[in-house]
C-alpha cells in the first residue's frame, strides 16, 4: 500500500467530513493527554519522593540498642544494652557483612553563638564516613569531617544548613568561629539544602556535626546514641542485620535471637516498600489514562465503521481492480494507525505546552517537576499503537471481508 | 480466451432460491467483440459478474486463458482481476479523492509496481485517452465522458486480455458515448477481447457477436464460431 494515497484519503475526508474528523481526532488527544500528563506526573512525584525520602540517606540501617526479652547466659532478662563509639568501629571493621559503621553521639541543646545571634541546637559527634551515606553534601568552598579532624580531636564544625542562616544570615560561615557551649570551634562547612521526609533525631539542617573524638572530650565517654550503618553488598540489609545480631549478642552478652535487644530502622526495606507503592500509584494513573484513551479508540472504531459503509462501494473497485483482502485490511487498518497518531501527536504537543505551564508555576519540591522522558513517549505510542490497531481491526476485517460484487452493487 | 461450460447461479433471497443463470455456455476468442445483451433480470449482470471473476458460478466450469478459475481463493481471484481483466463501469467507479492519475495508478498499485512506474503507466494512458490536460483533475472536475475515459485508461493499467464493461455509456450522452465507443473499438483493433454488458441496441450491433439472454439462459448468438 502507498502511504501517500492514504495521507491523501485522509486529507478529503478532512475537507469533506471536518466535524467527524475532528471528533475521533481530538478523543485520540484527549486521551493521549491523559495519559502523557498522569504519566509524568507520576514520574515526577515518585522521583521528588525518592529524593526527599533519601534526604535522610539511601540504603542506610539505623541502630539503637534496647532492652533484652531472654535470659542469657545466667543475666535476667530486661537488661539495657548500651555501646560506646569505640565498640562500634570495632563492630564495623570486625564484621564483613557491614560496609560502614559511624556511631552517632548526639547532645542535645547545646548552646551555638556567633556574633551575637544565638541558637539552641543538637550537636553530633560523628566520623568523616558518616558524609556520604547520609547525604550530607557540603556548600561550595566547604566540606565535611576527615580522618586529621579525628585524629587531632578538632574542634571543627558541620552545621545544618538552617543553622548557618540563623546564625550567619546570608554571609559565608565557613572559616569563622563560632561558640559552642562558650568554646570555639571553626566552622569547616555547612549542608546543601535538601529535602528530608524522615529523621529520628531532627532533620539536618537544625543540627551540627562534630568529631566524635572532640565529642568525647568535651562532654565525656557517653553511649552512643544510635549508630548508622552501610551494608558492605549494596541492598542486601538482611545478612548484615543477622551479623550485626551476631557479632553483638556475643560482645555485649545477649541472646542473638532476641530481637528486641536491638532496633534497626531498614531503609533498605522501607525503600522497596516505597517504590512498590509508587509503582502502584503510577500504574494506577496510568490507567486511569489508558481508559481515557481507550474511549477515544472506541470512537475511531466507530467512525472507521462509518468510514468502511461509506466507502463500501470505493473497497468493491479496489477488489475489482485487483486488491487483495489484505490490502483492504491493511488499508483500513492505517487509516485508523493514522487518525490515532494524528490525535497522539496533538496530545503530546498539548501536553509539552502543559508540562512546560505546569513548570512556569512554583511547584512544591514534594511534588516534583514533571518531565516529558523517552519513558513516557514510549509508553505512550505504545499505547497509541495498540488502540489505533484494536480500533481499526473490527472495521478493516468487515472491509476486507465484502463480496466484491455486494460492495459494487452498494 | 473465455470459455465457460454449463454456468449455473443460484441466489438465496431470503427462503427462496432464485436462479439467474440456467447453463450457459459461453465460448470468446482473444480479439473477440462481444455485446451481450438482455432485459434486466435476464442474468447479464451476473455473468460479467462471473467472468470478471468478481463471483463464482453455482456449478459449471470457467477457464480464462486456458486456466481453470473455480476453486480458487478470494486472493487468487484478485490476482487474475489484475493482471486478466480490466473493467468500466456505468457509474464510471473512480476514487473521488484520488486525481485522475491516481486512479489509473490503482491497479498497479495492487500488482506491487513502484510509483514511477505507475506513473509513467498511468500518465501514457491517460494520454492515450484524450485526456493528457488533465492528469491532476479530481473525478468531479471532469466531465462524464472524461470520467469514462479515465475509468477506462485504468481498466488499461496493467495491460489486461480482457476489457468487461457494464452498460459503458449508460450515463453519457451521445457524443461521450460515441467517444467511448471509438476507443473500444481501438482495442479490438489492438487484439483485445471487449465485453460490453449493455441493453442498448445501437452500442450492441457495433459489437461483432451479439449474444442476448433471457432468463438466465442464452436465447441467441448471433455469431457462434465455427470453430468452437
Amino acid at each position: 500500500m502507498q502511504i501517500l494515497e492514504l495521507f491523501g484519503q485522509f486529507l478529503y475526508d478532512l475537507r469533506t467530513r471536518k466535524l467527524r474528523v475532528f471528533l475521533a481526532v481530538s478523543g485520540i488527544a484527549w486521551g493521549a493527554l491523559s495519559v502523557i500528563l498522569l504519566l509524568a506526573i507520576g514520574d515526577a512525584f515518585h522521583a521528588a519522593s525518592n529524593k526527599a525520602f533519601h534526604g535522610m540517606g539511601e540504603s542506610i540501617v539505623i541502630l539503637w540498642t534496647a532492652r533484652t526479652t531472654k535470659p542469657y547466659a545466667g543475666m535476667k532478662p530486661g537488661r539495657s544494652i548500651e555501646m560506646k563509639a569505640d565498640e562500634v568501629l570495632r563492630m564495623g571493621s570486625e564484621v564483613d557483612e557491614i560496609g560502614m559503621a559511624s556511631p552517632e553521639l548526639t547532645h542535645d541543646g547545646r548552646t551555638l553563638e556567633f556574633g551575637g545571634h544565638r541558637v539552641k541546637a543538637a550537636v553530633a559527634g560523628v566520623i568523616p564516613e558518616y558524609e556520604q551515606p547520609r547525604n550530607m553534601i557540603p556548600m561550595p568552598g566547604g566540606r565535611f569531617l576527615d580522618p586529621l579532624d579525628i585524629e587531632g580531636r578538632s574542634r571543627v564544625i558541620f552545621i545544618g544548613n538552617e543553622l548557618k542562616t540563623k546564625l550567619f544570615g546570608d554571609t559565608d560561615a565557613v572559616g569563622h568561629t563560632l561558640f559552642v557551649d562558650g568554646r570555639p570551634f571553626t566552622v569547616i562547612g555547612s549542608l546543601t539544602k535538601k529535602i528530608q521526609t524522615s529523621n529520628y533525631s531532627g532533620p539536618d539542617e537544625d543540627r551540627a556535626f562534630i568529631p566524635y573524638t572532640t565529642f568525647i572530650s568535651m562532654w565525656g565517654n557517653r553511649d552512643v546514641s544510635n549508630t548508622v550503618l552501610v551494608p558492605a553488598t549494596p541492598g542486601d540489609s538482611e545478612a548484615m542485620k543477622r551479623a550485626v545480631y551476631r557479632h553483638l549478642g556475643r560482645r555485649m552478652g545477649f541472646d542473638p535471637q532476641d530481637e528486641a535487644a536491638l532496633q534497626m530502622w531498614d531503609t533498605v526495606e522501607m525503600d522497596r516498600f516505597v517504590n512498590w507503592f509508587f509503582w502502584g500509584v503510577k500504574a494506577l494513573m496510568g490507567l486511569g489514562g489508558i481508559l481515557t484513551l481507550g474511549a477515544g479508540g472506541i470512537g475511531v472504531a466507530n467512525i472507521m465503521f462509518l468510514v468502511v459503509r461509506e466507502r463500501t462501494r470505493e473497497i468493491g473497485v479496489r477488489m475489482a481492480v485487483g486488491a487483495r483482502d489484505s490490502d483492504v485490511l491493511a488499508q483500513v487498518l492505517l487509516e485508523a494507525l493514522l487518525i490515532v497518531f494524528i490525535g497522539g501527536f496533538l496530545g503530546f504537543v498539548t501536553a509539552a505546552g502543559v508540562i512546560a505551564g505546569i513548570n512556569a508555576l512554583p511547584i512544591p519540591d514534594w511534588l516534583g517537576a514533571p518531565q516529558l522522558s523517552p519513558t513516557v513517549a514510549l509508553v505512550t505510542v505504545a499505547v497509541l499503537a495498540v488502540v489505533g490497531l484494536a480500533a481499526g481491526y473490527a472495521p478493516a476485517r468487515r472491509a476486507a471481508s465484502m463480496d466484491p460484487v455486494r460492495a459494487l452493487e452498494f | 480466451m473465455i470459455r465457460a461450460e454449463n454456468l449455473h447461479k443460484n441466489y438465496l433471497m431470503g427462503r427462496v432460491t432464485v436462479a439467474a443463470l440456467k447453463g450457459v455456455d459461453v465460448h470468446i476468442h482473444a480479439g473477440e467483440y462481444v455485446a451481450i445483451l438482455g432485459p434486466s433480470g435476464s442474468g447479464k449482470s451476473t455473468l460479467m459478474h462471473i467472468l470478471g471473476c468478481l463471483d463464482t458460478p453455482s456449478s459449471g466450469s470457467y477457464h480464462l486463458a486456458g486456466e481453470p478459475v473455480q476453486g480458487l481463493s478470494r486472493n487468487q481471484l484478485a490476482r487474475v482481476r489484475n493482471e486478466r481483466i480490466g473493467f468500466v463501469f456505468q457509474s464510471f467507479n473512480l476514487l473521488a479523492h484520488a486525481t485522475a492519475l491516481g486512479n489509473v495508478e490503482l491497479p498497479l498499485v495492487y500488482n506491487g509496481s513502484g510509483r514511477r512506474v505507475r506513473q509513467e503507466r498511468a500518465a501514457e494512458l491517460l494520454e492515450r485517452v484524450g485526456l493528457g490536460d488533465r492528469m491532476e483533475h479530481r473525478p468531479n472536475e471532469l466531465s462524464g465522458g472524461q470520467r469514462q475515459r479515465v475509468a477506462l485508461a485504468r481498466a488499461l493499467a496493467t495491460d489486461p486480455d480482457v476489457i468487461l464493461a457494464d452498460e459503458p455509456t449508460g450515463n453519457l450522452d451521445t457524443a461521450a458515448g460515441e467517444e467511448v465507443v471509438k476507443l473500444f473499438e481501438e482495442l479490438i483493433a489492438e487484439g483485445k477481447t471487449v465485453i460490453i454488458v449493455t441493453h442498448d441496441l445501437e452500442i450492441a450491433h457495433r459489437a461483432r457477436r451479439i449474444i442476448q439472454l433471457r432468463d438466465g439462459r442464452i436465447e441467441q448468438d448471433s455469431s457462434p464460431p465455427r470453430w468452437a
